[in-house]
């Protein structure tokens, strides 16, 4: 077998094991709905009066995007299980490469993030989110969303291969994830924040990535937030895969 | 006197629409060992559990030492020590620690509790790992320890719900050796076991359950015989053959999992069968003499296979 | 092997050994002892200190602006909702607790001794309060930085602290009755951290009842978690106290009432 074929299998055996556990399906989509109506329902007269706009437009491509990263828990979760588990010295003994299962992983689980996003953005929809840009901007904005899962993705398989226990796991993932939502320009306009926390909301890569994401669904700069997105994205790539591949390999 | 035994009569016990006992009666005399044999599912944990007072029956009856666990629990709790199926020990506390918490919960004070706690570390061959956390403790030693916690106040009869599943040889052996120390004492023991070998070991009197009723009781020897002797195990080729010479010649003999067996054997059948391959030609690869197993005994006492067969079912990884 | 043999004769204890005030909390008072020793205390660090914290700070960096624009002190609004989040937390930790306690086997153990048969609740309790306490303290110490403070005297502090802890308990008989009825604690723990979020966001912990959408206003206005913050900041604030924390008071007696039920029926059906 080549390794593109191996990944494909791989990818698709990630994949399967997701849609059949429905604890994992129900935490990593219900679980953000949960949050964008709630979100909706509590802040959403105050940050409409006191913002120009519609608070979905901006609440749920931030929503759409900690699902990403907040899906990456359980990547690192499912990667730490499969090392621990021995499988993958099984697929080694099977004369499958290490390189294809990495690949494996983080194809499988990008697919899974895309799909994730696309019901959210469904869901979204009954509660007023549109896409006003045209379809190619749709696809953009999934492609956004890929661009940023890929960075917490390599994260998770990084923590996953270095950590010790499934608490440190989930530990080492859910501080960051949570710690990004908070300090984001997602729940409310940066101008809200005080002023010696606005540069670090501003340099958050979910901030950046919602704002490109703002713009390809409803309208807005586009060009430079999906620049900085891929500027985080090189950035991971060139300091995780390494380090994934060292660990790992 | 011992202090008691224990008694059920028509114990039923159903889970939803699941009859998980029905119609079980057994004695334990007063200084007894009886051992609750029965395969998966068979209902022995359920028994073990009505018996200590955690599950309300849904029918019959049943005391220990005299107090009916239905009207009088806390006589039940007061005479009756527990050790469950899985080893329910804190590990992040050491061996110790357990032992003298269990003895305080037990109204020790502290000082008879930290000397009953070291005298049964000791005893148990725990001394060395006494002030270790159990989690570092190897599956035999958890065990000892489980088995310690009960009996850190004496009661007069004890309840050991599969004290050596998931055990190896040497960490079996040495729970057999505890199990015999406790029965020289004259503590009346209940035990349950998915073991044969280990009930006609240790047990005086044998209970054999399946799907939730009584199949059989008496001693091990009389089981024994039910079953009629060992079974001669003959593995070869072709097994069309070898089945058609063999049933020439002898009684019960029977394909089963790849081999062919002759139940009810002894020397005199091995020898039988020997010479009844070498006239027909046939080169056996292996011949020999074993004990029957649990499933051999079910098939002679119930006629029917026993749902699931003994050992470990290995979770599946993958998909 | 002479096992048992000792010089500490205890058989048969007399029947009624069980019963009574003493051994109910004499005993629970060494169960919690076991369940302190049990929790890590990293675990405790970073679950009722640091991430409280965290939340403090987090929330009033993100939402304070937009309050006051709105004419709400977030400072003097918020520590309430958080010690009430963290309750909340305490309560899943105590379902966590159960179901893992179910899962050793050590719950089935405690069930088959010779001990009063509330004890395992009493030491649950015990060590939960103090969980809570320790929440409690990191929280208002926070708020107070910030800017929080009890306006109205140290008897109405202490009743803060009291109502808070109270309210950790009867939710607490709540989680409990479906963490005794189950046998993996991290997947209750799971649910209920998705499950308490309703509630309690759905509440005028993090934003006044008046800023929610009209239809769902009076829901807000009339719920048990809405009336334990009210209490909660009447006692903080001063002002008019009695009818809220009557409110509250009534409100939890209920909750408890049910949830006890609850959970005696799951207690006695743990195996
Ligand atoms: N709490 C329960 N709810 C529903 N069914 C139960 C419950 N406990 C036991 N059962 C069922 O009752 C039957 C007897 O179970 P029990 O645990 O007593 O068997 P056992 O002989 O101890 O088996 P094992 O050797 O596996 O421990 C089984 O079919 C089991 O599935
Ligand atoms: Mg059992």
């Amino acid at each position: 077998m080549n390794t593109i074929t191996e990944t494909g299998l791989l990818a698709g055996r990630t994949l399967r094991r997701f849609a059949k556990s429905p604890q994992l399906v129900a935490d990593s989509v219900l679980f953000p709905l949960i949050l964008l109506f709630l979100m909706l329902l509590v802040f959403g007269e105050l940050v409409d009066q006191a913002a120009h706009g519609r608070y979905i437009d901006r609440l749920a491509p931030v929503i759409v995007l900690f699902s990403a990263a907040y899906g990456a828990v359980g990547t690192g979760l499912g990667f730490f299980t499969d090392l621990r588990g021995g499988i993958v010295d099984r697929f080694r003994a099977m004369n499958i490469s290490r390189v294809s299962v990495l690949a494996g992983r983080i194809t499988g689980d990008l697919v899974r993030a895309v799909l994730v996003a696309v019901v959210t953005t469904a869901v979204a929809y009954l509660a007023g989110f549109r896409f006003t840009q045209g379809p190619l901007a749709a696809l953009g904005f999934f492609a956004v969303v890929a661009l940023f899962a890929w960075i917490f993705l390599w994260l998770a398989v990084v923590v996953a291969t270095s950590a010790s226990s499934e608490q440190a796991v989930s530990g080492a993932l859910n501080t960051p994830v949570t710690l990004l939502l908070f300090l984001s320009s997602g729940f409310v306009p940066v101008e809200q924040f005080p002023g010696w926390l606005q540069p670090v909301v501003r340099a958050n890569p979910l901030s950046l990535a919602g704002d490109a994401l703002v713009g390809l669904s409803s309208g807005g700069p586009v060009l430079l937030p999906v620049l900085f997105t891929a500027a985080w994205a090189v950035a991971a790539t060139a300091i995780l895969v390494p380090l994934a591949v060292r660990r790992f390999g | 006197m011992h202090g008691g035994g224990v008694e059920v009569e028509g114990l039923r016990k159903v889970f939803g629409k699941k009859t998980a006992l029905e119609e079980v009666s057994f004695t334990v005399e007063p200084g007894a060992v009886v051992g609750l044999l029965g395969p998966n599912g068979a209902g022995k944990t359920t028994a073990v559990n009505c018996l200590s007072t955690l599950l309300p029956l849904d029918g019959g009856r049943a005391s220990v030492a005299g107090h009916d666990v239905t009207r009088d629990p806390a006589g039940v709790r007061a005479s009756l020590a527990l050790t469950g199926q899985f080893a329910a020990v804190d590990d992040v506390l050491t061996g110790r620690q357990n032992l003298v918490l269990f003895g305080r919960l037990l109204k020790l004070d502290r000082p008879a509790a930290a000397a009953r706690a070291e005298e049964l570390l000791t005893a148990f061959g725990l001394g060395a790992a006494a002030d270790q956390p159990v989690k570092s403790y190897s599956g035999g030693m958890r065990r000892r320890l489980d088995l310690a916690a009960s009996l850190v106040v004496k009661r007069p009869v004890v309840v050991l719900d599969e004290p050596t599943t998931g055990l190896d040889p040497a960490g079996r052996q040495e729970m057999w050796d505890v199990v015999a120390g406790l029965r020289e004492e004259g503590v009346t023991l209940l035990l349950t076991t998915q073991y044969l070998e280990e009930a006609d070991r240790l047990a005086d009197r044998i209970v054999l359950i399946d799907h939730g009723r009584v199949v059989a009781e008496g001693t091990p020897g009389e089981l024994k015989k039910r079953v009629g002797g060992q079974v001669c195990e003959v593995v070869a080729e072709p097994r069309e053959q070898v089945l058609r010479t063999l049933r020439e010649r002898l009684e019960g003999v029977e394909e089963s999992g790849g081999t062919v067996t002759v139940r009810g054997a002894d020397s005199d059948t091995l020898a039988e069968v020997v010479a009844a391959l070498r006239e027909a030609g046939i080169e056996a690869d292996d011949i020999r003499l074993r004990r029957p197993t649990l499933d051999e005994v079910f098939f002679a006492l119930t006629g029917h296979r026993s749902g699931q067969r003994r050992g470990e079912e290995r979770e599946e990884v993958g998909s | 092997m002479t096992a048992s043999t000792g010089t500490v004769p205890a058989t048969g204890a007399a029947p009624s050994s069980e019963a009574g005030l003493a051994n109910l909390f004499g005993q629970g008072l060494l169960l919690a002892g076991r369940n302190i020793r049990l929790t890590s205390a990293a675990d405790t660090v970073s679950t009722m200190v640091v991430f409280p914290v965290i939340f403090v700070f987090g929330f009033l960096a993100l939402f304070g602006n937009l309050l006051r624009t709105h004419g709400v002190d977030y400072a003097q609004f918020l520590p309430p909702a958080i010690v009430v989040q963290w309750m909340f937390s305490v309560a899943i930790g105590a379902a966590f607790a159960f179901a893992a306690d179910r899962r050793s086997g050590m719950l089935a153990r405690y069930r088959s001794l010779a001990i009063s048969r509330g004890a395992v609740v009493v030491g649950r309790m015990a060590a939960d309060s103090l969980r809570a306490l320790l929440a409690i303290a990191v929280i208002v110490a926070t708020g107070y930085v910030a800017g929080f403070r009890f306006q109205a005297g140290p008897l109405a502090a202490l009743g803060f602290v009291a109502l808070a802890v109270a309210f950790a308990l009867a939710v607490s008989a709540g989680t409990s009755a479906l963490g005794l009825v189950s046998r993996d604690p991290e997947t209750v723990s799971a649910t209920l951290h998705v499950l308490y979020l309703p509630p309690l966001m759905v509440s005028s912990a993090f934003v006044p009842a008046d800023a929610f959408p009209a239809w769902i206003e009076p829901f807000v206005r009339h719920q048990p978690v809405t009336a334990v913050l009210d209490a909660l900041r009447a006692l903080a604030e001063g002002g008019p106290t009695a009818g809220p924390v009557l409110k509250a008071v009534v409100w939890l007696a209920g909750l408890l009432a049910v949830f006890s039920i609850a959970a005696v029926q799951a207690f006695r059906r743990a195996t």
